[in-house]
């Protein structure tokens, strides 16, 4: 029966060129657009994956700046106030980010301090960043975000001084644009050795095994003597090289307050990014008062928001594309199909008048539609895909300008100003989350697998089957002796 | 010997203002080998009748039974399938196949088996269409050819009952001769033969017994 099924489905799907031409062109169609807007969605499931697994295997210790500016107006008796506030930044102590490090979910950890001291016996290099610096401490002690290595503070010293636990997590080290070019890096034991840059080391005649001297910027100076161990090259134009690296003890002692050491962000890199939620959990439960000290411990959804907004964008943008052209697909394969089962009702009630069943009529018109939509399915396989990227590409890069229009707006109005783009991967810093930088992803490797084959098969099968319910029940509700004659 | 029962059978449809009782208690019976031929009027319920002897449409009351089996009894499809064949006025052969194929599909539903196509030719053949000729699309034949494959194709279930609604309406006279002469055959071969028509000289030509259908009644002649 089957046999005799596919015989009449295929003769009159041979002897009916121009009906099978124009449905095929109308399946050919939809199946490109489907097969597109599926591997463009594929496409952009792998990078939302990507950015997960590179944001999500980080988490951050960091004061929670809204809540605290919420608790300042509140104090202020400002609620509804658009004044400015003063806000107390929390710092978080060594032994906290070393105890919650203390975790079967963490994979390393990182954090820093940032002070600053008086050049003693040397000059520093002449840069912007310098000379703002000189007007700064001129005009007062003022504390600013930005830069490319986050966020610094300075009391007054004119040579500012990150102490971090491995210098493998400087932000420019992780991003590659800094790189060690004699010497050796510092570790936790390393007793008052530094790394400087090559500019200051060249501008001064400095070498690894060179003694620099330093003042603190406490109300009576200490000088503090530090060997420079290493020496490092920097490509990131925006980098400081003034700043003097050191391990967090060779630092403290360079700090106003050394007694009250703490770190204002820790950065904590996990095993699995899917222990997110228990590793947040577990560090809620070591450090139960971590919300009332105006602190949080989250991944930086803001980094992720900016690192995968454009392509979230072109995904949802496809998906409506794809309700659409289902929709649409089916509407207008409805249409074909009603018109074809009306203009072969006639065929219909004679093969009934032969004892064939309804199933069996039916059949052999999905069996028409699927032979149709198989060719068109698997022709649109060579040219779906290209359309996919064309299409991806159009709507990444429109989506992308309209985030970087958007973006500029928010630096009009003073916000994130130390954001930092350019060609590369994401960068990020043991900063603060506001002033952490991540790249937007630019561009999508649209590539349709065999699975978005698949899909484009079941739905396109499922698109047909849907498309040929109405017209045929519409016919095959009628008793025979009717629709013979209402075609008579 | 087989046998065709009709009983009070009464039927009604709507005609979008009134219902029209087109039959209104037809009583008949057909026996196998015998060819018979209903005559009447246009609307008299000629139509109405065969096709819910054919089971193209539902018996709305009394029954038709064929052995002691009613139609109901048996179901539609399956009657359609085992039982009964029908040939129209207007051929109603599938148009995008050839003869032989039109008559190929019928054997398939039948269960015919293997080799339907040396049997479609083998009943083409009977009917006096040619290989050649079998070979083409229907549309390519003359109405008289496309009648004789419509008559094949009825022959293909070797079903007990075939009828006829106005088989020769659209034919010329020497060609109504032939086909008349085909139905005269199968009802010699054992088979139910109905025919309806409007022409008494068909009824005449068949030697078949008439029955008059006049207000929705059917009275023996």
């Amino acid at each position: 029966m089957f046999k005799n099924m596919l015989k009449r489905s295929w003769l009159s799907t041979v002897r009916k060129p121009s009906r099978t031409v124009i449905l095929m062109l109308v399946l050919f169609v939809m199946a490109n657009m489907l097969l597109a807007t599926i591997a463009i969605k594929g496409a952009v499931s792998e990078s939302v994956k990507y950015a997960k697994e590179t944001l999500g295997g980080v988490v951050y210790l960091q004061p929670d700046m809204e809540s605290l500016r919420e608790k300042a107006m509140a104090n202020n008796g400002l609620e509804n106030s658009t004044q400015r506030v003063r806000i107390e930044r929390p710092s978080i102590s060594i032994e906290t980010a070393k105890k919650i490090a203390d975790s079967e979910y963490v994979k390393d950890y990182t954090y820093s301090i940032q002070t600053s001291a008086n050049a003693s016996g040397f000059e520093l290099v002449e840069t912007e960043q310098q000379q703002m610096r000189d007007r700064i401490k001129n005009s007062g002690d003022i504390n600013r975000p930005g830069g490319a290595s986050g966020g610094f503070s300075f009391a007054s010293g004119d040579t500012s001084i990150v102490g971090i636990n491995s210098f493998a997590f400087i932000t420019d080290v992780e991003t590659g644009n800094m790189k060690l070019s004699d010497g050796k890096i510092f570790d936790e034991n390393t007793e008052d050795g530094v790394v400087v840059s090559a500019d200051l080391a060249s501008h001064n005649s400095l070498k690894v095994g060179s003694t620099i001297k330093l003042n603190t910027t406490a109300e009576t100076p200490e000088e503090v003597s530090l060997k420079i161990i290493g020496i490092f090259e920097n490509t990131n134009d925006s980098y400081d090289p003034n700043t003097i690296y050191a391990n967090i003890d060779t630092a403290a002692k360079l700090s106003s307050d050394s007694s009250n050491l703490g770190v204002q962000s820790v950065k904590y890199y996990l095993v699995n990014a899917e222990d997110k939620d228990a590793f947040v959990a577990e560090a809620k439960a070591k450090y139960p008062s971590l919300e009332t000290d105006g602190l949080k411990i989250d991944i930086d959804t803001s980094a992720y928001d900016q690192m995968v907004g454009p392509i979230e964008s072109v995904g949802s943008f496809a998906t409506t594309i794809l309700w659409v052209v289902v929709i649409a697909s089916i509407v207008i394969i409805t249409l074909i199909v009603t018109i074809n089962v009306k203009d072969r009702r006639y065929e219909m009630g004679v093969l009934l008048s032969l004892g064939a069943k309804r199933t069996n009529i039916l059949g052999q018109v999905l069996l028409e539609l699927v032979l149709v939509g198989t060719v068109a399915f698997a022709l649109s396989i060579g040219t779906g895909t290209f359309i996919a990227r064309a299409m991806g590409d159009g709507l990444l890069k429109q989506q992308v300008a309209m985030n970087e229009d958007s973006q500029e707006q928010g630096f009009g109005r003073g916000q994130n100003a130390g954001a930092m783009r350019g060609g590369g991967r994401m960068m990020m810093g043991g900063a603060p989350a506001s002033q952490r930088s991540v790249e937007v992803i630019k561009e999508i490797d649209v590539n349709a697998s065999m699975g978005d084959y698949v899909t484009l098969f079941a739905a396109g099968y499922a698109v047909l089957i849907v498309a040929l319910v109405l017209p045929s029940i519409n016919i095959l509700r009628y008793q025979p002796k009717t629709i013979l004659t209402s075609k008579e | 010997m087989s046998k065709l029962e009709v009983k009070n059978l009464k039927h009604t449809y709507s005609d979008g203002q009134r219902d029209v009782h087109v039959l209104k208690g037809v009583n008949a019976t057909f026996e196998s080998g015998k060819m018979y031929a209903i005559v009447g009027e246009s609307g008299s319920g000629k139509t109405t009748l065969i096709s819910l002897i054919a089971a193209l449409d539902k018996v709305q009351d009394g029954d038709i039974k064929f052995d002691g089996k009613s139609i109901h009894e048996i179901g539609e499809s399956q009657f359609r399938l085992k039982y009964v064949n029908i040939v129209f006025q207007a051929f109603n052969l599938i148009k995008y196949m050839t003869a032989r194929e039109n008559v190929e599909v019928a054997l398939d539903f039948s269960g015919h088996g293997k080799d339907e196509k040396t049997r479609a030719y083998e009943l083409l053949e009977h009917v006096g269409i040619n290989r050649d000729k079998a070979d083409r699309l229907v549309q390519k034949l003359s109405g008289g050819e496309q009648q004789r494959v419509a008559i094949a194709r009825s022959m293909a279930g070797d079903v007990p009952i075939i009828v006829a609604d106005e088989p020769t309406g659209n034919l010329d006279e020497k060609t109504e001769g032939k086909i008349l002469t085909l139905f005269k055959e199968l009802a010699d071969k054992g088979k139910i033969v109905i025919v309806v028509t409007h022409s008494q000289k068909v009824a005449k030509h068949a030697n078949a017994t008439v029955y008059h259908m006049k207000n929705g009644t059917l009275i023996k002649r």
